[in-house]
C-alpha cells in the first residue's frame, strides 16, 4: 500500500510538472544581457559543450580499439577465417 | 592494453571539457563586449606570443621523436630529443612569464577588467599545465638519464609525450581565440 502512495505521488508530481512547466534560466548573466550576440554565443557555447564529451568518449574508445588491434594484430583476419 | 595510458586518456579527456569550459566562459564575455579587448587596456603581444607558439609546436615535434627514438632502441636520442623538449618547454614558459611580467606593468592584471580575468585565466591555466608537463619531463629526462627506459619498458616516456601532446595542441587555439580575438 506504501508503495502504491509513493508511486502514485512520483506519477501526480512527474504530470503536473509536464503540464505546467517552469522556464529555468541556466545562465542569468546571458538572459539578462541586452546584446542578442551573447544569447547566440551561449547557445553556440552550450552546444558545443554537449557535444565534447561524446567526442572525448569517441577518441578514447577509438584510441582502445586501435591499441587493441596493434597488439592483435591477427585476430580480426582469424575472425573473418572463422566466418568463412 | 596500458592502463596508465588510458587513465591518463581520461585524465585528458576531463582537461578538454574544463579547457571547453573556459573557452565558453571567455567566448561569452567577450560576445558581450562591444569593443575588445576593451578601449583602456593593452593590447596582447601578438608577434612575440607567435615566435612562442613556433617553439611550443616544434617541442611537440622534438617529444614525438623521443618516442620514436626510444621505440627504436636508441637511447643516445632519447636523451637528445628530451633534452630539446625539455629545453623548448622551459624556453615558452620563460617568454611566457617575461610577457606576463610586462602586460602586469601596463595595467593588465585579473582585477582590472574581464579581458585581464579571462586572459589570465585561460592562458594561466595552460601555463600552469605547460609547468606541470616540464616538471614531468624532468622526472623522465632523470630516469633516461640513468638508463631506467627500453624498447619494452617505456610508459614513462609514453605517458609524457601525450600528456605533452594535449599541452602543445591546446595552445593554437587559445592563441587563435585569444590573442588574435578570432
Amino acid at each position: 500500500m506504501k508503495g502504491f502512495v509513493y508511486i502514485l505521488f512520483g506519477f501526480s508530481t512527474g504530470v503536473l510538472v509536464w503540464l505546467f512547466p517552469i522556464d529555468v534560466l541556466s545562465c542569468p548573466v546571458c538572459f539578462s544581457s541586452a546584446s542578442k550576440n551573447v544569447l547566440h554565443t551561449y547557445y553556440i557555447s552550450a552546444a558545443f559543450l554537449t557535444l565534447l564529451p561524446f567526442t572525448v568518449l569517441g577518441v578514447i574508445f577509438y584510441w582502445v580499439k586501435s591499441q587493441k588491434r596493434m597488439s592483435h594484430p591477427n585476430s580480426e583476419s582469424d575472425e573473418d577465417k572463422e566466418a568463412e | 592494453m596500458n592502463k596508465s595510458l588510458l587513465g591518463l586518456l581520461m585524465f585528458i579527456g576531463s582537461e578538454v571539457m574544463f579547457f571547453g569550459g573556459l573557452i565558453s566562459v571567455f567566448l561569452i564575455l567577450r560576445s558581450g563586449s562591444v569593443v575588445w579587448p576593451p578601449a583602456n587596456q593593452p593590447l596582447l603581444p601578438q608577434t612575440v606570443t607567435a615566435i612562442n607558439t613556433f617553439f611550443l609546436l616544434v617541442s611537440g615535434l622534438t617529444m614525438h621523436h623521443s618516442l620514436k627514438s626510444i621505440r627504436a632502441n636508441k637511447g643516445r636520442n632519447l636523451l637528445r630529443w628530451l633534452s630539446g623538449t625539455a629545453v623548448l618547454g622551459v624556453t615558452f614558459l620563460a617568454i611566457q612569464g617575461s610577457e606576463w611580467i610586462r602586460l602586469v606593468g601596463y595595467g593588465l592584471t585579473m582585477t582590472s577588467s574581464i579581458y585581464g580575468g579571462t586572459f589570465y585565466a585561460l592562458i594561466g591555466c595552460h601555463g600552469l599545465h605547460v609547468f606541470g608537463a616540464v616538471i614531468s619531463l624532468l622526472f623522465v629526462l632523470k630516469k633516461a638519464f640513468s638508463g631506467g627506459y627500453s624498447v619494452k619498458a617505456h610508459t614513462g616516456v609514453a605517458l609524457c609525450t601525450m600528456y605533452w601532446y594535449f599541452v602543445v595542441a591546446i595552445w593554437p587555439i587559445l592563441y587563435i581565440l585569444v590573442y588574435l580575438n578570432f
